[in-house]
């Protein structure tokens, strides 16, 4: 794929994409090695949150090659993402790359934003809110317990 | 600043006037004087005397440090009349030789009452013709001055206690170690330059916006004014709880050693000390867990998301297999090649517009999925893989969990035992000193806390202020002016901002330079003088660290011993002063650099002998002038022996005392000379004897 993927040129998830990869002062490590990672993580959760923002701006000046998702042998998910969203297998087709690359930048676009207000609003500690976010997932039918309100229960899994 | 005399009347211990003269390393690179010195004969004093003499203070391990006046001339004086003390150095430097004496004087009030009079600082200096002059106009001006030579807040690295050095090495000293970099090799120069640009600078132009006659223009003007003026008083309020952090870690470090003094707490003092390890070690353990988990998430944490999306992808796959659209039955560069050869596998020729060449044309439309196969058979298979990942990440999460659980609850049982520990050293049953000790140590932590706090509160402050300011340049730079010369002062207004981004930017190169060649110079120093495996570096944020290999990571050493980071500290202080001297020059007719003399009060006090032995031999080769106050159980053989070939002057402080029978020699270059006297003299004094 020639095309490169960006990350949103706003100020806050910027800034956000820039605190999830330098090293934190409590403990001097970055959360994740590298904006590659960093977004495959706001990309996954946009997608399974359902919240997919387009880019009003891209920031083309540090987009990703595609290459650097080749090599961390995270390709296939960016391909399965596109295929998911569009229901289609043929939005694989060449003519339609920009159709992927887009579907990538707007789900992360969403999971940077939720990244951001979970890491660096809630209070939480930031290794701790990603650890949340992900636990959210293991928990089937967690929303249709009879009797039991989802936030509640959200709440304990996370306590 | 190379140190040629000092001259003390009547200080603590030195009765009456007594000088010395140091080695400057004239004579065949010999840039050593030694003090030998009986306990309680005045190596501290001394020490304390260069302190006094520059800064009108003494370090914080000085006793009762108001009280400066020698004991025997206090007791001759008649009551009513004035005793003084005085200290007099004398140092060269490249632009002539100047003196500083600096004298108190109080009066006797009664047989042990003094009352202090005044105090007075002067400073002269020898010009090229050889005619001594007094600097500066007032004592202001004069301390001013000297503070220049050598900034307050860095005498720590130069008179220094070696039994104490080990505090560079702390966390609280940081900021110290980060401004001794700055000042003493010359990049706070640049920090200067940029805050002249971005406060009086930007505050002229901003003030010039404000005359003209758009009201908006007026009103971001002030808006920038009014955040300027707060950036100020929040670096000062900054500045003043890290100054707090650092005293109150030193005092904590006083009350502390003094509890380790009482016999009845020194146990419990050192039982404090080893869960005090402990809970570093836990600490460690506890961010060294995080970090290896957060790989993990980073790596595959996202697919802890993924099943909606793989299982989808997996669906449609499938069913365009059970379809029959893949694998192709036929694959389309197949046709393509039939179609351009024009003759079919039968030998039958395939001619445009004939039925079978259109036929081919529809085979090769229906193709479908063909060309696409490679790459969907590549995600298909790539699903179980993430999957796999996916339950990798699961399991790593789990054992997380129960790793940090652990820690937590043992890093929990460590903090009860401490604050029982901490209960115990306070109990009134071991004496009420005790007891006001551990007190005056509570209070002091409480501090401390309290003081760090505030500077995350500072620090949280700065960075508002920054994006507000960033908000409003931007904003002016928007706003439509009418007047020309409202255009003109926003031109400038950037051009500012630019250049003091400029200068920021060199700054930190220049630093980060100077860092990287104290961390090879340190590096270098400690793998000379270390039997350990341990690495020691200056980190990018001014940390002294100590590392070691583990799995071929570089991991913290945890649990270094208090020499182990005394030689770490002296490494520091020895790389700098090398720096310093090596950056000696004119840069642009400024002068930057220079020399530094180190004078060090029992600076092989904790050491094993192989570290005492190196540190005195790379210590005088690293410094342009060094000064060692030493009693006799520290100057072992393999100190002199690494010395004596650069000792250029040898002093012993005689303490004269009281008590009978007291009287010591002391055998210096096979030579025995006196080192405590006994004499029917109810007052204590201490004589500089050279030998």
């Amino acid at each position: 794929m020639d095309r490169r993927i960006a990350a949103p040129s706003s100020i806050d998830v910027k800034n956000a994409l820039e605190r999830l990869t330098t090293p934190l002062e409590s403990t001097g490590f970055a959360l994740f090695e590298s904006k590659q990672k960093a977004l495959m993580f706001a990309a996954s959760l946009g997608r399974f949150r359902g919240s997919r923002e387009p880019l009003k701006q891209r920031d083309t000046g540090s987009a990703i090659r595609f290459e650097i998702f080749e090599t961390a042998m995270d390709d296939a998910y960016v391909f399965a993402l596109a295929i998911a969203t569009t229901g289609e297998l043929k939005v694989l087709d060449p003519s339609r790359e920009e159709e992927v690359v887009t579907a990538f930048e707007e789900y992360a676009h969403g999971g940077l934003i939720e990244m951001n207000r979970q890491c660096f609003e809630s209070g939480l500690d930031p290794l701790d809110a990603l650890i949340y976010l992900t636990q959210e997932v293991q928990v089937p039918g967690m929303e249709s317990i009879p009797g039991v309100d989802a936030d509640v229960l959200r709440d304990i899994m996370k306590g | 600043m190379k140190l040629v005399s000092l001259s003390i009347t009547n200080f603590r211990q030195f009765y009456s006037e007594q000088s010395c003269e140091f080695a400057t390393g004239s004579e065949g690179g010999r840039v050593v004087t030694v003090f030998h010195g009986y306990n309680g004969s005045g190596k501290t004093a001394l020490l304390n005397a260069f302190v006094w003499c520059l800064y009108g203070e003494t370090t914080k391990d000085l006793e009762a440090p108001d009280k400066l006046e020698n004991e025997a001339a206090l007791a001759e004086a008649p009551v009513g009349s004035e005793v003084s003390v005085s200290a007099c150095l004398v140092f060269d430097r490249p632009d002539g030789r100047y003196r500083i004496r600096r004298t108190r004087v109080s009066v006797k009030e009664g047989v042990s009452q003094i009352r202090r009079k005044s105090e007075s600082l002067d400073l002269f200096r020898t010009n090229e013709s050889g005619e001594m002059v007094s600097v500066e106009d007032t004592e202001a001006k004069r301390q001013k001055r000297i503070e220049q030579f050598l900034p307050r807040s860095l005498y720590p690295f130069f008179f220094f206690n070696g039994e104490r050095v080990e505090r560079i090495a702390s966390p609280d000293a940081y900021d110290s170690v980060e401004l001794g970099v700055k000042t003493l090799l010359d990049i706070a120069i640049y920090e200067r330059g940029e805050k002249h640009l971005r406060t009086q600078v930007e505050r002229e132009l901003t003030a010039s916006l404000q005359q003209l006659g758009d009201v908006e223009l007026q009103r971001v003007a002030k808006e920038l004014e009014d955040l300027d003026e707060k950036k100020e008083a929040i670096e000062e309020r900054l500045a003043n709880h890290q100054t707090n952090v650092q005293e109150l870690g030193v005092d904590i470090g006083i009350i502390e050693g003094k509890q380790e003094k009482i016999q009845e707490l020194a146990e419990l003092a050192k039982e404090r000390e080893r869960l005090r390890e402990d809970e570093r070690k836990l600490g460690v353990e506890l961010i060294d867990v995080q970090k290896r988990f957060s790989m993990v998430l980073s790596k595959n944490g996202y697919l802890a998301f993924s099943e909606g999306v793989l299982s989808e992808t997996e669906r449609l796959i499938l069913d365009a297999r059970r379809r029959g659209d893949i694998p192709a039955k036929i694959k389309p560069q197949f046709v393509n090649d039939l179609l351009s050869s024009k003759i079919c596998i039968c030998g039958t020729e395939i001619l445009p517009g004939t039925a079978g060449y259109d036929c081919l044309v529809k085979w090769r439309d229906q193709t479908g999925l063909a060309d696409l196969e490679e790459q969907l058979s590549y995600t298909a298979a790539a699903v179980g893989r993430l999957r796999e990942r996916r339950n990798d990440y699961r399991s790593a999460v789990e054992q997380f969990c129960k790793d940090i659980d652990r820690l937590l609850r043992a890093r929990q049982a460590v903090k009860s035992s401490l604050a029982v520990i901490d209960e115990k050293l306070g109990d009134p049953s071991h004496g009420e000193d005790a007891a006001r000790l551990q007190e005056h140590l509570r209070k002091l932590q409480r501090d401390r806390e309290q003081e760090k706090a505030e500077i995350i509160v500072a620090k949280r402050d700065l960075d508002a202020n920054e994006e507000a300011q960033a908000a409003v340049k931007k904003k002016i730079r928007t706003l439509q002016t009418q007047s020309e010369k409202g255009a003109l002062i926003k031109r400038q207004l950037e051009a500012v901002d630019h250049v003091a981004d400029a200068i920021a930017a060199i700054g930190k190169l220049q630093k980060e330079d100077v860092r990287r060649s104290l961390d090879e110079s340190i590096r270098l120093i400690w793998n000379d003088a270390a039997i350990k495996q341990y690495t020691a570096s200056v980190t990018e944020d001014y940390r002294l660290l100590l590392s070691k290999q583990i799995a071929g990571n570089d991991t913290p050493v945890v649990g270094a011993s208090t020499g182990e980071k005394q030689v770490l500290a002296l490494s520091f202080v020895g790389s700098l002063v090398k720096k310093a001297r090596e950056n000696f020059g004119k840069v642009h007719g400024v002068q930057v650099g220079g020399y530094y003399p180190l004078v060090m009060d029992s600076p092989f006090g904790s050491l094993e002998d192989d570290y005492r032995a190196k540190v005195a031999d790379w210590v005088p080769r690293l410094a342009d002038q060094v000064i060692v106050l030493v009693s006799k159980s520290q100057w072992r053989a393999e100190v002199e022996g690494a010395m004596k070939d650069r000792i250029g002057k040898e002093y012993v402080l005689e303490l004269h005392t009281s008590k009978e029978g007291s009287n010591r020699d002391i055998e210096i270059r096979g030579v025995k000379v006196p080192y405590v006297v006994s004499e029917n003299d109810p007052n204590e004094k201490t004589i500089i004897r050279e030998v």
